[in-house]
């Protein structure tokens, strides 16, 4: 067979030809094929804050607490991704509500008073959590109540949808029950909710980061083997125009979407991104 | 015989084989699985037409999409077709809803008493849906049984991610995680490139098994809230005297011919895990693969466990009690999906074999040997017989069932106002009506 001849000149007109198609995205094929970086995040802001995309324009660090003591307050706004109306494809950013973590050390343990407020299908949905956590390097779960509730916006409270739960967590077994009813589940790591991993995050977070732990989401859902690893700094424009690079940890596990943790110089997290659902600290 | 309680819970846009109990190994779901062992898994299951608003109408009324008339989302139900919250109040059931319902046309206060409309995002939403669910459970005094409907919303979150800037996808992380991604589906193709979405035909490899990797974690999600929801039942008061019911409206490409979302009728987007727990009255760890069932039967399935009459105009629903009591007797040797999303298409399904048929065109796959849908044997003269017997299907469905032709007075259809498919009840009348006259 012969071999077709293409000269110096040729070859750079193809090959200039073809790489532009392909950037460009007219040669999928080709594209296709390439494990090499995202296309679809290309042109978009750093991944780990891709889902407050909207909220960033308005988003400055905050400054609180003022010390990271053991006793201390983190309030967050809790924001929400959608699709702005009728612009598929498109994003907004709104914040749909707030929670308050407030925590204290006694003797041989933690304690923590969360509160937490959404509005979700045109109706305020509160939950209250009380935890008793090991005063270990987690603050594992030991014991904890947790009431929740949803309410008008007027502040009716609708008595139906009250629910009473208490949990404890002992010996590798995971156990919840209200008045009625009761389940349980088996764990092999230590057991965090979402609002007390922030604190070992504030403690323990370093670059070297490598841990591995059970989550109980909402005190209810058990979303065990988590990760968490140092993903990198991530700068961050602020609409002032500067930018600030906060140090980012990255959670992944069964039954959630990869979450980041975006702590300030002084181990602050300030934005925990999920998906849908981020948190910002505000207070 | 007291009347039993039944808890009907959906998620949304469910791929068939997304479960670990039925060996998917990309994705944990101790919650369905364990459901699974509880009771009796209709593997070979479809929806009535794969899109929101068609396949749950058809849950709730025990018809196909071109009976009730929501024949693509959007389109109002036939305002004359009763749902099966109204249809079981009349039978002394309490009636309650929460989540997702999406049956357009059809205001669910008007036939369920509403806990929580939940939201249009899974994250945002289900915790608080399961959370109402479950506390309906813990505060409920009445003697009356009890006719619950959870709706969730996961995976269909999924939708989001896959829109053209990606969503709220974190596409850019997936090289830091490429050992926890899930390989390509062995029939991933790019045939996307020249006739598929538009917002994913420049995806590469790593975007669609980053996509994929979201999809199962997202089902990981709705998963334990169904747990929440299984366990306040089997663990609570009304545990000996409730059928539990898990199924989705759809599937979801999830990678399967390339191809995301849903609306067409390869298997990936219209097969549905169904499955019914009710131990010691329903047979428990069965992966039944020799019954076609469908959506629409889940309407016929409830008012039979309810002692309900069917509901009107039940026309080819049928009760699934026969095969979960193991009871003998025929049962459909075919069953049928439809679509009206890009071109109007009617799949027959038989035991092994399966045909899209379209108007101008037909195709045909060997389900049991080719179940990824790889080759299309329609022009293969040794299956012209199937073919034929597949259209035979057709049009004897088309006899049993009343073709809804539109709403009398069309100018107050939003729909028709809104898209171009204003003509689609001309479409498919016309085409059915076609096809009937075949015969």
């Amino acid at each position: 067979m012969q071999t077709p001849f293409v000269n110096r000149r040729q070859f750079l007109q193809c090959s200039a030809i073809a790489t532009t198609l392909a950037m460009s995205g007219k040669l999928p094929l080709l594209c296709a094929k390439s494990e090499a970086g995202s296309k679809i995040d290309a042109s978009t802001d750093p991944y780990a804050v891709k889902p407050i995309r909207d909220y960033l324009r308005r988003f400055s660090p905050s400054g609180k607490p003022t010390q990271t003591s053991s006793q201390y307050t983190l309030v967050y706004d809790i924001i929400h991704w959608s699709w702005r109306a009728g612009k598929r494809g498109t994003y907004s950013n709104s914040v749909v509500g707030r929670v308050t973590i407030d925590r204290k050390v006694t003797e041989n343990q933690v304690v923590y008073d969360v509160s937490q407020r959404m509005r979700i299908g045109g109706v305020d949905n509160h939950l209250k959590a009380n935890m008793i956590c090991e005063a270990n390097d987690w603050n594992s779960l030991r014991e904890w109540t947790l009431y929740s509730h949803h309410s008008s916006p007027e502040g009716k409270l609708e008595p139906d949808s009250k629910l009473d739960e208490k949990g404890q967590c002992r010996e590798g077994r995971i156990r919840v029950e209200s008045r009625k009813y009761g389940y349980g589940f088996n764990t092999a790591n230590p057991v965090v909710s979402q609002w007390t991993l922030l604190d070992f995050l504030l403690r323990k977070a370093n670059q070297a980061l490598n841990v591995r732990f059970d989550l109980l989401q909402d005190l209810s859902l058990f979303k065990p083997n988590q990760s968490l690893i140092y993903d990198g700094p991530t700068p961050i424009p602020l609409r002032d125009g500067k930018t600030v690079t906060l140090q980012t940890y990255a959670q992944t596990g069964q039954g959630v979407l990869p979450v980041h943790y975006l702590l300030d110089e002084r181990g602050r997290p300030q934005l925990v991104t999920n998906s849908i659902i981020s948190w910002a600290l505000s207070g | 015989m007291q009347k039993p309680n039944i808890v009907f819970v959906h998620m949304d846009q469910m791929h068939h084989k997304a479960v670990s109990a039925y060996d998917c190994e990309y994705v944990q779901t101790p919650n369905i699985d364990r459901i699974a062992s509880d009771g009796y898994s209709f593997m070979e299951s479809y929806c009535a037409m794969p899109q929101c608003c068609p396949s749950r109408a058809s849950w709730f009324t025990g018809r196909m999409s071109k009976e009730h008339g929501v024949v693509v989302n959007s389109y109002p139900i036939d305002p004359s077709i009763p749902d099966l919250g109204q249809w079981l109040r009349k039978v002394g059931y309490e009636t309650v809803y929460t989540g997702k319902w999406h049956v357009s046309g059809r205001n669910v206060i008007k036939s369920f008493t509403v806990l929580h409309r939940g939201s249009g995002h899974g994250e945002l939403g289900d915790s608080t849906v399961a959370r109402s669910a479950v506390a309906f459970l813990s505060n409920r005094s009445s003697e009356k049984p009890f006719f619950l409907s959870v709706g969730f919303l996961n995976p269909h979150d999924c939708c989001f991610p896959a829109s053209q800037d990606g969503g709220p996808g974190k596409y850019a992380f997936a090289p830091k995680i490429k050992d926890k991604l899930p390989p390509l589906p062995k029939n991933f193709d790019y045939a996307y490139t020249t006739g598929g979405m538009q917002q994913v035909r420049t995806w590469n490899h790593l975007d669609w098994r980053y996509y994929m990797y979201s999809y199962y974690r997202m089902v990981e999600m709705v998963d334990a809230e169904v747990g929440r929801v299984y366990d306040a039942v089997r663990n609570g008061p009304y545990r000996d005297n409730t059928l539990f019911i898990l199924t989705s409206d759809h599937g979801d490409g999830l990678g399967f011919h390339a191809k995301v979302s849903k609306g067409y009728l390869e298997e990936e987007a219209s097969r549905i895990p169904a499955i019914v727990s009710w131990p010691g009255r329903v047979k428990g760890g069965v992966q039944d693969t020799e019954h076609l069932v469908s959506g629409v039967d889940i309407a016929a399935t409830i008012c039979d466990y309810a002692g309900a009459p069917p509901m009107p105009k039940t026309t080819i629903a049928r009760s699934w009690r026969p095969m979960l009591e193991s009871r003998a007797g025929s049962w459909r040797d075919h069953v049928i999906c439809e679509t009206s999303i890009g071109s109007l298409s009617v799949c027959v399904r038989d035991i092994r074999f399966k045909s899209i048929i379209y108007p101008d065109k037909t195709r045909l796959y060997d389900i049991k040997n080719d179940p990824l849908e790889t080759k299309d044997l329609a022009h293969d003269p040794g299956y012209a017989s199937v073919k034929k017997r597949h259209r035979e299907n057709f049009r004897k469905y088309l006899s049993q069932i009343e073709i809804y032709p539109g709403p009398s007075d069309r100018t107050k259809t939003t729909a028709r106002k809104r898209n171009k498919r204003g003509n689609l009840y001309e479409a498919y009348v016309n085409w059915y009506e076609k096809v009937k006259a075949e015969g």
